[in-house]
């Protein structure tokens, strides 16, 4: 939390990006919503079930929370314990902040790479969705993107910090 | 041996080096898998299982609740109705605190939210009416740490999730001891208050009450709606979350219309992120209890907490404090995923319920969210009343001991978590 004020200094470039990232963050969060929603609405008031629809929802929830890790890495947002790092002096700390960074891109190249395996492997085989029967490596393609989308702004985020640490 | 203490150990590590938390159970996952070729290739399919589970889906949703509740003002009401109430007794304006916090507690998912929630309007008042601000925040933080035990909770949705646990017998497990911690607060709180000579509100009049009953109505059925569907057996705790957004929602924009597309749009992506940052630890941490579970490391710590001791009553000492320590560092979600695993055969070796030893660490990880160094509560309260964490948490220090009397109550005498849910017959 305390990192939040740092991050308040205007900038002027990747604007854009931002807000587009942000909008799309918000569009899943409503599909999700709507989706869910109406599946209540018609199990309860029509007794017509939707449930095909739930693994829309679910897919809808890890790109959220994916795309959600990428704005939280922009913003400072993710939960850390900084104590140690909070009574370093400036070296030690930029040492430790690019120790951790260097974890996280290493963390998110994995998962991106692993991530187009695993879209090669069911687009290969043909791996279909249980309910609605739609290849399921639509739904895994979001991993590795938006991975690359959470390492870049961890990167972006690191050199903010140290930035402020010189 | 070597090779368990470097699991931990590369976690602890990284953890430390101030790495954030889905990055310290992450990047140890993926060392581990990596140097015993223990089937990395997974790993997408495994991040995208960890998040892609049903239950989970209440985390996000409950959340989304409590931030449209919030936003459609429902917990000013809800103070202004317990000022009448309980406001003229000695300290009024703080115990009003601590019971808009355990309110509004039945309204969000996390503790946090409720600071917020709560604290936004009850810190500056407090603060007017000349109250100490490090008082004020401590007490706002304190009382928000019932919300992890108050249903909604998206702690127990995640315990549940991992331990197999039924989420509607925890969250009803969670009642009693959330209330109960309610008045340990309540107690420190008016004492200190008369101490230092902060003095009640005036009487409200019967129409005042009958009034602020009326205004705060919105309000007092939100829980009703949220909890009532899953109690009454309609709704899963997911549905009910959904519900409980709809109702938010319904409120802002048909019956109050005081809410703009704007205003839902700042919200939405708020909770979306609040969500994110819970999540992602929900996605890695997933991935390192597996490649621990993989490993037997697991197993292995198991036996070895299962072997310190035949004495029930010493082990769950000695786990109280390893809880308290652990949530001075971690948050309750990554802390589940790093030590359920280990515990639950430790569970069924001395016949421990599993849905009291849920609510068990619940009140353990909550008081931790009132002492640095990872403090979340802290934090909010602290950005809010402009006073420095420090400040804060040795005001929040009595109200903690206090907390602590509940902590020792519940560990002894389980039947204080389980008598509501058997009340209930929920299971």
């Amino acid at each position: 939390m305390d990192r939040e004020d740092a991050r308040q200094a205007p900038r002027t470039r990747g604007r854009l990006l931002d807000t587009l990232e942000e909008a799309l963050l918000v569009f899943l969060f409503v599909v999700m919503f709507v989706i869910a929603f109406a599946n209540v609405v018609t199990r309860y008031f029509l007794r017509y079930a939707l449930a095909f629809t739930e693994e829309l929802v679910l897919a809808s929830f890890v790109w959220a929370t994916l795309l959600g890790a990428a704005v939280a890495f922009r913003r400072g947002a993710h939960l850390a314990f900084t104590f140690v790092t909070d009574h370093m002096p400036p070296g030690l700390r930029r040492a430790a902040l690019w120790v951790s960074t260097a974890c996280t891109a290493v963390l998110f190249l994995a998962l991106t790479y692993y991530g187009v395996q695993q879209v090669q492997l069911e687009r290969r085989m043909g791996f279909t969705t249980e309910a609605l029967a739609l290849p399921q490596w639509w739904y895994t393609l979001g991993v590795p993107v938006l991975a690359v989308l959470c390492l870049l702004r961890a990167l972006q985020a690191a050199l903010e910090a140290d930035r402020s640490l010189r | 041996m070597t090779a368990d203490l470097a699991f931990f150990g590369l976690f602890l590590l990284l953890l430390a080096l101030g790495a954030p938390i889905l990055t310290a159970v992450g990047a140890a996952a993926l060392v581990f898998l990596w140097t015993h070729a223990l089937g990395v290739q997974v790993m997408a399919a495994n991040v995208y299982s960890n998040v892609a589970k049903f239950p989970l889906l209440a985390i996000p949703f409950f959340i989304l609740a409590g931030y449209v509740l919030d936003r459609v003002g429902v917990s000013q009401k809800l103070v202004d109705l317990l000022s009448l109430l309980i406001g003229p007794i000695p300290g009024g304006l703080a115990l009003v605190a601590v019971g808009g916090c355990v309110l509004f507690g039945a309204i969000s998912g996390t503790g946090p939210a409720d600071t917020a929630a709560i604290g936004t309007i009850m810190i500056p008042a407090m603060v007017r009416r000349g109250y100490d601000v490090s008082f004020a925040a401590a007490v706002v933080a304190a009382a928000a740490t019932t919300d992890v035990l108050i249903p909604p909770s998206v702690a127990f949705v995640v315990y549940g999730v991992i331990t197999q646990t039924s989420v509607p017998r925890l969250f009803a497990a969670g009642v009693v001891p959330g209330l109960l911690m309610g008045l340990a607060l309540a107690v420190p709180v008016y004492l200190i208050s008369k101490r230092r000579g902060w003095g009640g509100e005036r009487w409200g009049t019967l129409p005042e009450i009958a009034r602020a009953v009326w205004d705060a109505k919105w309000g007092l059925l939100a829980p009703v709606v949220i909890l009532g569907g899953i109690y009454t057996g309609v709704f899963t705790p997911t549905e009910a979350a959904v519900v409980g957004v709809a109702y938010g929602l319904f409120l802002g924009l048909v019956v109050l219309r005081n809410v703009t597309l704007r205003d839902l749009y700042e919200t939405f992506r708020e909770a979306a992120l609040a969500s994110a940052v819970v999540m992602a630890v929900v996605a890695f941490a997933g991935l390192y209890s597996w490649a621990g579970a993989t490993l037997g490391v697991m197993d292995r710590a198991a036996k070895a907490v299962a072997g310190l001791t035949d004495n029930p009553y010493v082990l769950l000492a000695l786990l109280n404090v390893l809880f308290l320590l652990a949530g001075m560092a971690l948050d309750a979600i990554s802390i589940f995923y790093v030590f359920l695993p280990i515990l639950m055969p430790v569970m069924a070796k001395f016949g421990w319920d599993p849905v009291w030893f849920g609510v068990l660490m619940a009140v353990n990880l909550s008081i931790g969210t009132l002492t640095p160094p990872v403090a979340l509560n802290l934090y909010v309260a602290s950005h809010i009343a402009r006073a420095p964490v420090g400040q804060i948490a040795r005001a929040a220090l009595p109200l903690l001991v206090s907390l602590l009397v509940v902590l020792l109550l519940l560990t002894y005498w389980p039947a204080l978590a389980l008598w509501f849910p058997d009340l209930l017959r929920v299971r």
